[in-house]
Parts: C-alpha cells; structure tokens; sequence
C-alpha cells in the first residue's frame, strides 16, 4: 500500500500527468494494484471532448506504465539508469472512460530478463474490464536520453 | 548448426516479433529489406534469447542478429 505521497517519493510525474493516486497492492519485481480516480476536472477533457469526455486511450496506458514503473524495487534501479517504455503491444479500449469512474489497474511482470521487462496490465471500472494490453520495458543510461540517435 | 535452436529461435520470432512464418528462413535477413527489423526489435531478441537459453547477448555485434542462423550459431558457442 501507497499513498501519494509515498508514490511521489518513487516516480517524477506530476499533475496533470500523474495517473496513479493510490497503490493498494505491490509485490516489488512482480505485481501491483493501484487507483486513478478521475474527475471532470482533468485538463484532458475540455478537448477530448467537449460534448462527451471520455479519457484518452493513451492516457489509459500511460496509468498502466506508472504503475509498472512502481513495481521496479527501488534496490533493482541502478542510479544512472532509466526505466523507458519500449512498446505497446496489443493494447485494446474495450469501453469508454468518463468522469467518475475509478480506474483500478492491475499489472503483472510476464516476463524479466536484463534487456527487457514486459506487464500484462488490465483496467477494469467497477469490476468490468475497460482496457488490457501488455507494455515493454527496457533501461538506457540517464546520460543517453538526449545524445543524438547513430542510426 | 542445430536446428533444434533454430527452431525455438524461429518460433520466438513468429510469436514475439510477429514476423509471419512463411517467409521467414534460416537466413533470411532479420535487419535488412528482406524481414525489416527495427533496434526495439533487437531488445525483443536480446530478451527472448535470454528466456530461451540464460544467454546474455546485450553487447554482441551485429553480425550475431543477422539470420536465424547468425543467431543459433552465437547461442551454440556459448553454450560450449
């Protein structure tokens, strides 16, 4: 269990794109639980879209990508590396999200290698799935982010 | 070359990468214009390698990635 607090101490996303309020179970290096509540408030939806707002899809993933990033155990992260999502893969949106609803996602390490993580990551809404895929995740040097691509 | 690696080799290819199976052989080449790989594609297989057989292939030259072949025979001489 987290707070947001204790979340904020763990990844650097910041309102308005902090897209985990609570964690309700984590397992380091395996699995996690957590919470977005999300309100008519959020930016997002005063152009997505003003007549009916539904929360973007991208934004579902990146809820499931914060939570993955949690689940790394902070012994794991070595200080000059990064954790960067790498692919989406087979992600649906199998309903709409709309003000009110409270995302519980869900996220399971399938497979842990040194190159490469990949989660199986489910959204559900009042115990109905909304949106599932899996997300891929691999480490780059702190320092590389900005050096100009070789390829 | 083993081609019992090959196929395990292949099958990983098909399933994680979703190369269609049919035109994929032995030497087909994976980075080229003929199966058009991409660098997050090598991540994929430096990962399904590692699942597969406990051999760490980050840091391996290119030459290593280039067929299914270049890759079974990088996993035979490290499994010695």
């Amino acid at each position: 269990m987290m707070n947001l607090l204790e979340i904020n101490q763990r990844i650097k996303q910041r309102p308005p794109f902090q897209m985990i309020e609570r964690v309700t179970e984590l397992e380091p290096n395996v699995s996690a639980t957590g919470i977005k509540n999300v309100s008519v408030n959020e930016p997002y939806f005063a152009g997505h879209f003003p007549d009916t707002p539904i929360m973007p899809g991208v934004l579902l993933i990146e809820s499931a990508a914060q939570l993955c990033s949690l689940v790394f155990a902070p012994e794991s992260v070595e200080e000059d590396k990064l954790y960067v999502l790498l692919k989406v893969k087979d992600f649906k949106m199998l309903r709409p999200v709309i003000p009110g609803d409270t995302l519980v996602i869900s996220v399971n390490v399938t497979m842990s290698t040194k190159s490469a993580f990949e989660f199986a990551c489910v959204i559900k809404v009042d115990g109905e799935v909304r949106a599932k895929g899996n997300l891929l995740f691999t480490t780059m040097d702190k320092n590389a982010v900005y050096k100009p691509s070789q390829e | 070359m083993n081609n019992a690696i090959a196929d395990q080799i292949k099958e990983m290819l098909v399933e994680n990468l979703r190369i269609p199976e049919n035109i994929l052989t032995y030497d087909s080449e994976l980075f080229g214009d003929e199966i058009g790989l991409d660098s997050i594609d090598s991540i994929e297989i430096v990962a399904g390698i590692d699942t597969l057989f406990g051999i760490d292939m980050t840091g391996a030259d290119r030459e290593h990635f280039q067929s299914i072949r270049a890759l079974t025979e990088y996993v035979e001489s490290k499994q010695g």
